[in-house]
């Protein structure tokens, strides 16, 4: 059994093209990728799946997993959820406002143009006294609500 | 007249410078119409609150404010306008 031996000439010549292959090998892995030309694939194949599926929280789910902004389907579908709630949003409290201020500032001039100040004559005031009449009823000048005639007399 | 402004007009007469049965026994024959309330005045306090000093005299009083006072007789008319222009 003879010994085989290898030039060292050929094993760095051996490596020199193993090595270029790599390089070479890599270099298309990086390009492919920087493509995106592994990812196109799959970006076809789903928007496929969910319109056939027509479920909008599936299609939503998926769309936040593959994260492909780039679909039409998936863009539309997205838009439009977000579109419905705005519009019933913004109509809600622009009723509101306009019911509530309208009744407010009506009732409030009425009610304080109706009260008048009594008008009270010129002249001395009445003493304040508490008269015992003969009827066994109480007179207190200070309380009276009516206008009142007292007469000053004697039985002679 | 008094019965004529009942439920108005409150008429309260003073009397003054006698006895009580003397006072309730002129009240019935002068203020028989029941309209007119009165009570005696013993101590004279109340002519004297009211700056009378002698009688006849009638103080019309409208909100608690002296209006107008009649010294003797009271004449009709005016005490009528009187009550009306307090009514009014």
């Amino acid at each position: 059994m003879a010994p085989v031996y290898i030039r060292p000439a050929l094993i760095i010549r051996a490596m020199r093209a193993r090595k270029g292959m790599v390089v070479t090998f890599l270099a298309a892995v990086i390009a492919v990728g920087a493509c995106g030309g592994g990812s196109g694939e799959e970006v076809v194949s789903e928007p496929a799946e969910t319109v056939a599926t027509s479920a909008v929280t599936t299609a939503a789910s998926q769309a936040t997993s593959t994260t492909a902004p780039e679909d039409p389907v998936l863009d539309t579908t997205t838009t439009a959820a977000d579109a419905a709630p705005e519009t019933t949003v913004a109509t809600e409290p622009a009723a509101a406002p306009e019911t509530t201020a309208a009744p407010e500032p009506t009732a409030a001039p009425e009610t304080t143009a109706v009260a008048e100040p009594p008008v009270v004559p010129e002249g001395p005031a009445i003493p304040a006294l508490t008269l015992e009449l003969d009827d066994g009823t109480t007179f207190v000048t200070a309380d009276a609500t009516r206008p009142v005639l007292y007469l000053f007399w004697a039985e002679w | 007249m008094a019965a004529e402004y009942a439920g108005q007009v409150d008429v309260i007469a003073v009397a003054w410078a006698s006895t009580y049965d003397k006072t309730a026994s002129a009240a019935r024959g002068f203020l028989s119409s029941g309209a007119t309330r009165w009570l005696l005045d013993e101590d004279n306090s109340i002519f004297a609150a009211f700056e009378v000093t002698y009688q006849p005299v009638g103080v019309f009083a409208v909100s608690g404010v002296e209006v107008n006072r009649w010294f003797g007789s009271i004449p009709e008319q005016e005490l009528r306008q009187a009550i009306t222009d307090a009514l009014a």
